[in-house]
């Protein structure tokens, strides 16, 4: 039995795993009875079927409720009332802030919420601040643009909620951003896994040691790095600190992730969100571990925008085992092990990018960064890595290449063509980096 | 831990919602703006406590 001071709320997170199921099938029928009496576009999407909302009354009955993609929010926003038209579900004069996704896979999807919403997305955020061990004794800097998008807001004011002091490195550059840690020693930070390595970079062209900053914790979010093994372990060598993986997303909310006990995935906060896996060619639920199936969310309190069975296009698997510090909520093994729209037939066989980052960062003499193209010559698919060696490293681009062919034809049963390219050259990101190209489409 | 405690957190937060909404109520009759918008930032918190704490509490038959 744990201490329940390692909870943020122990009720929910040790609840019996069968009555945690009673109260998911309560929330899930009473967000779906929601957005039916309030919101045109799951009226229309659950007429279409003829479900109604009494129609769901067990567990199995889930599985009749159609799947939401951001495709629906497009076509039902952009209208009156301005601009979220048929998605919302409460006044307009009720949504008190506004975000939108990246836009990574096509027009942003825009996302209103109440102040209730937005204290759930804080609450989410604290209860997993809280299990990874920010207290009120953090000073957070946050390194973050506090733009339109979610990003790092609701780790902002979840931070402060716990009672940790709060600094906003928002306009600064990086190289300011990394002295103001310093200077008023910082105890955590939040950033992508990309920008985390690359401020690690910045530290010691400062003639700095990040590891001497006395970072104790830092919470990615944004891309799935910290929970692949090798890009993890580079940035807790980096900093000399633990690094914990989050996911979530804008029009979802922030649903899984990893305490301080690591169990070598994600923990889902199944107080919160509903997440199933499903069969990536049957849609059939999947109960097992060790099974890949595609990620659907269904957030239970969000209000203004409801998101009911959204196939978050990510994909992932159970894990067998419990976690050791006592959460009832299921594990996804690994995080997330890729997206569906990453996922590609390259020369007929499936092949997924994620694995690529892998290799990459488990080889020292590797920078950060690369980039991946996959295009046509003629009829036939290539494979392009882009690579840059670390400054000690010049010269032995043929080892280096000798032994990613090696891993990768292990890895992927592909062959690439390589391309070594000065270190410092290739594209830097601050937030989500885009190293993964399709040229064929 | 103890259901009966639980069950007594879930009944106060249902007198606090109760007695924000009569707040509010008051404030808006009177048409004190600062009353009516301060408990709709308490009102969203108290909702919080119902989510962590009634929710569970009515399932778990505490």
């Amino acid at each position: 039995m744990q201490s329940l001071d390692i909870y943020w709320n122990p009720i929910l997170e040790t609840m019996p795993v069968e009555k945690l199921r009673e109260l998911q099938l309560v929330k899930f029928k009473r967000i779906l009875k929601w957005a039916y009496d309030r919101s045109k576009l799951y009226r229309k999407l659950y007429d279409a079927v003829g479900l109604t909302p009494e129609d769901v009354r067990t567990w199995d009955d889930i599985k009749k409720v159609p799947m939401i993609e951001k495709e629906h929010y497009r076509e039902a926003q952009y209208k009156e009332p301005w601009p979220y038209g048929d998605s919302l579900c409460v006044p307009l004069e009720e949504v008190t802030v506004y975000h939108q996704t990246s836009g990574t896979t096509g027009q942003p999807v825009f996302q209103p919420d109440t102040w209730q919403d937005w204290e759930w997305w804080t609450e989410t955020w604290c209860q997993f601040l809280w299990a990874m061990g920010f207290r009120n004794t953090d000073r957070v800097f946050l390194p973050f643009g506090y733009n339109v998008f979610i990003a790092y807001w609701a780790g902002h004011y979840a931070a402060e909620k716990i009672g940790c002091e709060i600094v906003s490195g928002a306009l600064l550059n990086t190289e300011e951003r990394v002295l103001k840690m310093k200077e008023l020693r910082a105890t955590a930070f939040m950033a992508t896994p990309t920008y985390v390595l690359g401020m690690a970079d910045t530290c010691r062209k400062l003639g700095m040691d990040p590891r001497d900053l006395g970072i104790k914790k830092i919470l990615c979010a944004g891309e799935p790095g910290a929970s692949v093994p090798t890009t993890k372990k580079r940035m807790e060598e980096a900093w000399g600190c633990n690094v914990y993986d989050h996911i979530g997303a804008t029009e979802m909310g922030a649903w899984g992730y990893e305490c301080t006990y690591k169990p070598g995935g994600l923990h889902v906060n199944e107080g919160f969100f509903l997440v199933e896996l499903l069969d990536l060619e049957t849609g059939e639920p999947i109960e097992e571990p060790n099974k890949l199936g595609k990620v659907v969310i269904t957030s239970f309190d969000r209000m203004a925008q409801p998101c009911i069975r959204c196939d978050s296009k990510d994909v992932a698997m159970w894990s067998e085992n419990n976690c050791a510090c006592g959460r009832t909520h299921r594990v996804l093994k690994g995080g997330i092990q890729g997206r569906i729209d990453h996922i590609t037939k390259v020369k007929g066989v499936l092949f997924s990018p994620v694995t690529v980052e892998e290799a990459v960062r488990s080889m020292p003499q590797l920078g950060n960064e690369y980039e991946l193209i996959v295009k046509k010559d003629g009829d036939v698919d290539k494979i392009i890595l882009k690579y840059e060696l670390i400054p000690d490293c010049e010269g032995q681009e043929k080892e280096v290449e000798a032994e990613l062919a090696t891993t990768l034809r292990l890895k992927t049963n592909l062959n690439f063509i390589y391309e070594s390219h000065p270190y410092g050259s290739l594209p830097r990101y601050q937030v989500k980096a885009k190293r993964f190209k399709d040229l064929r489409k | 831990m103890e259901k009966t405690k639980i069950r007594e957190m879930a009944d106060i937060i249902a007198n606090v919602k109760k007695e924000a909404e009569n707040l509010k109520e008051l404030g808006c009759s009177c048409g004190i703006k600062c009353v009516e918008m301060n408990v709709v930032r308490m009102s969203a918190m108290i909702k919080m406590l119902e989510l962590n704490i009634t929710d569970p509490a009515d399932i778990l038959e505490a």
